[in-house]
C-alpha cells in the first residue's frame, strides 16, 4: 500500500503517526473527564477561541516581523487566558456559564478571522487552522506535544480520584477536604492545553469531536473512569491511525476522515446495547 | 469537664429577609446520639448546613469539634437527605465509599488501608457484596447505605445524618439504627429523623427544631400526656411553655393548634 511504502520513505508521515499517538493519549485522558463533567461546550469554546491566538501570532510575524511568538505559542497563551477568564467569570455563579462560553467562542473566532484578513500574503493558514494540517507536523511540534502529554499524564495519575469525586458530587468532595476551586481551575487548564494539542492534528473545528466522541463511546462500554480513559485513548488512536491510512492514497483531508470515523464509532456504541 | 462536640450560641440565620433560625443555642456532648426532629421547613437541614460550615450564621457563634465549622468539617461525616448526582458518571459503590477518604489521602491516591476501611464500612452497612456494582444501578435505599458507609470510611468524629434511612427497607433501617447506636462508643451522631422509635429507643437526646431549637435529654421526653387521645401511639416532647407532639408517622403537631382532641 502507498501509505506504508511512503511511511518508510518520508519523515512527515512518521511525524503524523507520532502526532496522532500523542494526541490520542491526551484526548483519552482529558476527553473522559470532559465528557463525565459535561464540559464539551467549554472545550468547544476554547478550541474556537484559539483562532485568535493563532491568527494574532501570524499577523505579528508577517506584518511586524515579531518572530518570537509562534502560532502554537499564541494558541497556548490564548487557551490559558481564556480558561482563566471563564473560571473567574463563572465562579460562584456570577455569570451564566453558557453565555460566557458563547462570548469566548464567537469573540475568539471573530478576532482570529480579522487577524488572518489583516495578514499580508497568501492566506492558506486559515484552512490549516480550521481543519488541521496533520501532514505538516514538525519535529518541534512533536517535542512540545510530548511535553504536554507528560504533564497531563502526571496530573491525571496523581489527581484522578479527586476529579472523580468532584464529578460525582462537588459538595461532598468539598466537605471531604478537596479544594474544588483549585481542581476546577486545573481541569480547565488541562482541557485548554489538550485542545491546543488536538488543534494541531484535526484543526479548530474538528478538535472537539476527537476529544469527546472516543471518550463518550468508551463511557458506553465501561463503568470505571480509569478504564474509560484507557479505552478512550485506544479508540482515539484506532480511528486516527485508520483515518490517516485510508485518507492518504486518495488525498482526502486526514482530519475530516478521522472525525468521520470517530462519529461512526460513537454512533455504533450508542445505538447498540452497552456491555458493561 | 469535656468540651462539647457541638457548641451553638445565640445563632440566627435566614435566607433573604426570611429568618429560618432564631436565637438557637445548644451544646452536644461527645458520644451521644441526638435525634433532630421538627416539621418540614423548620430549619433542620439549614442547621446541619450551618454545622458543616456550608452556611454562615448572621449572628451568634458555632464551634464544632473545638473549631470553626469550615475548618473542622473534614473530621465530620455528612449524609445528605437526597443526593444529586449524574447517573452517567462511571463510579462503583466502592469508589463512592473511598471518596470518604479522598481529602485525607495524599493527592487523593488511595492506599491499602483506605481500601480496607472502605470494605469494612461497606460490610457494616450490609453491602459487602455490592462494592463493584455501579452506584447508579443501586436502589435508593442501597445508595443511601453507600453514603453512610462513605461517612464511616472517612473516620469521622462526628456524623451529621439528614434522614439517613429514607428509602431504606424496615429490616435494614433497624440494622442501621443499631449501628448508629453502636457508633456512639467512638463518635457523636446527630441525625434528622422522623422515626419515633429512634427518638424513644435509640437516641440519648432529642433536638426539637422549629425556627428555634431545644435540646432535651431523652428522660425529659414525656409520652403520657396525649397518649390516650391518640391511641397510645404518640410521644410528647416538652420544652418551655409549649409542647410538641409527634405521631407515629413522624408528623409534629402543636397541641395549641387544636391537637388535644
Amino acid at each position: 500500500m502507498l501509505f506504508f511504502e511512503d511511511f518508510l520513505r518520508f519523515p512527515f508521515l512518521r511525524h503524523a503517526v507520532l502526532a496522532v499517538v500523542l494526541a490520542s493519549v491526551a484526548a483519552g485522558l482529558v476527553g473522559s473527564l470532559v465528557v463525565v463533567r459535561r464540559a464539551t461546550y467549554l472545550a468547544g469554546a476554547v478550541s474556537h477561541s484559539l483562532l485568535a491566538g493563532l491568527g494574532l501570532a501570524r499577523l505579528l510575524q508577517r506584518r511586524f516581523g515579531i518572530g518570537f511568538l509562534t502560532p502554537m505559542g499564541g494558541a497556548v497563551l490564548t487557551a490559558l487566558a481564556v480558561v482563566l477568564l471563564v473560571t473567574h467569570l463563572t465562579a460562584r455563579g456570577r455569570h451564566r456559564t453558557d453565555t460566557v462560553l458563547s462570548a469566548v467562542w464567537t469573540g475568539g473566532m471573530a478576532l482570529g478571522v480579522s487577524c488572518v484578513a489583516a495578514t499580508p500574503g497568501y492566506q492558506d493558514d486559515l484552512m490549516s487552522y480550521l481543519f488541521g494540517s496533520l501532514l505538516l507536523v514538525t519535529g518541534t511540534d512533536l517535542f512540545w506535544m510530548a511535553v504536554l502529554d507528560a504533564v497531563l499524564v502526571a496530573v491525571i495519575l496523581l489527581c484522578h480520584n479527586r476529579f472523580l469525586a468532584i464529578a460525582f458530587n462537588e459538595e461532598l468532595a468539598r466537605l471531604r477536604g478537596v479544594n474544588t476551586a483549585l481542581y476546577e481551575l486545573l481541569f480547565h487548564i488541562m482541557t485548554a492545553l489538550t485542545m491546543v494539542l488536538l488543534v494541531r492534528v484535526v484543526g479548530i473545528v474538528l478538535a472537539i469531536a476527537l476529544l469527546t466522541l472516543p471518550a463518550a463511546a468508551a463511557g458506553r462500554l465501561t463503568r470505571s473512569l480509569d478504564r474509560m480513559m484507557l479505552l478512550a485513548a485506544g479508540l482515539c488512536l484506532l480511528v486516527s491511525l485508520i483515518g490517516l491510512v485510508v485518507s492518504y492514497a486518495p488525498g482526502w483531508p486526514p482530519g475530516a476522515t478521522i472525525v468521520e470515523l470517530a462519529v461512526l464509532v460513537y454512533l455504533g456504541t450508542s445505538l447498540t446495547r452497552a456491555r458493561r | 469537664m469535656t468540651a462539647p462536640v457541638i457548641d451553638v450560641t445565640d445563632v440566627c440565620f435566614g435566607y433573604g429577609s426570611e429568618e429560618v433560625l432564631h436565637n438557637v443555642s445548644f451544646a452536644v456532648l461527645a458520644n451521644t446520639l441526638v435525634a433532630v426532629v421538627g416539621p418540614n421547613g423548620g430549619g433542620k437541614t439549614t442547621l446541619l448546613k450551618l454545622l458543616l460550615g456550608e452556611l454562615v450564621p448572621r449572628y451568634g457563634s458555632i464551634r464544632v469539634l473545638g473549631g470553626a465549622p469550615a475548618e473542622t468539617r473534614t473530621r465530620v461525616g455528612y449524609v445528605p437527605q437526597s443526593l444529586a448526582f449524574d447517573p452517567l458518571v462511571p463510579v462503583s459503590a466502592r469508589e463512592v465509599v473511598l471518596m470518604g477518604r479522598v481529602g485525607r489521602a495524599r493527592f487523593g491516591l488511595y492506599g491499602g488501608s483506605d481500601r480496607r476501611r472502605a470494605d469494612d464500612a461497606l460490610a457494616r452497612v450490609g453491602l459487602e457484596d455490592f462494592g463493584r456494582r455501579a452506584f447508579a444501578e443501586l436502589s435508593g435505599g442501597e445508595r443511601q447505605r453507600v453514603l453512610i458507609a462513605q461517612a464511616l470510611a472517612g473516620g469521622s468524629e462526628l456524623l451529621l445524618l439528614d434522614e439517613p434511612v429514607a428509602n431504606v427497607d424496615p429490616e435494614q433501617t433497624e440494622r442501621l439504627y443499631a449501628l448508629f447506636q453502636e457508633l456512639t462508643a467512638t463518635v457523636t451522631v446527630l441525625m434528622v429523623s422522623h422515626n419515633l422509635s429512634v427518638v424513644t429507643d435509640r437516641a440519648t437526646h432529642v433536638l426539637c427544631v422549629n425556627g428555634t431549637a431545644e435540646l432535651h435529654a431523652i428522660n425529659e421526653v414525656a409520652s403520657s400526656t396525649f397518649a390516650a387521645a391518640y391511641g397510645g401511639r404518640l410521644t410528647t416532647i416538652r420544652h418551655d411553655a409549649s409542647c410538641h407532639v409527634l405521631d407515629a408517622s413522624g408528623v409534629m403537631h402543636r397541641p395549641h393548634h387544636g391537637e388535644e382532641g
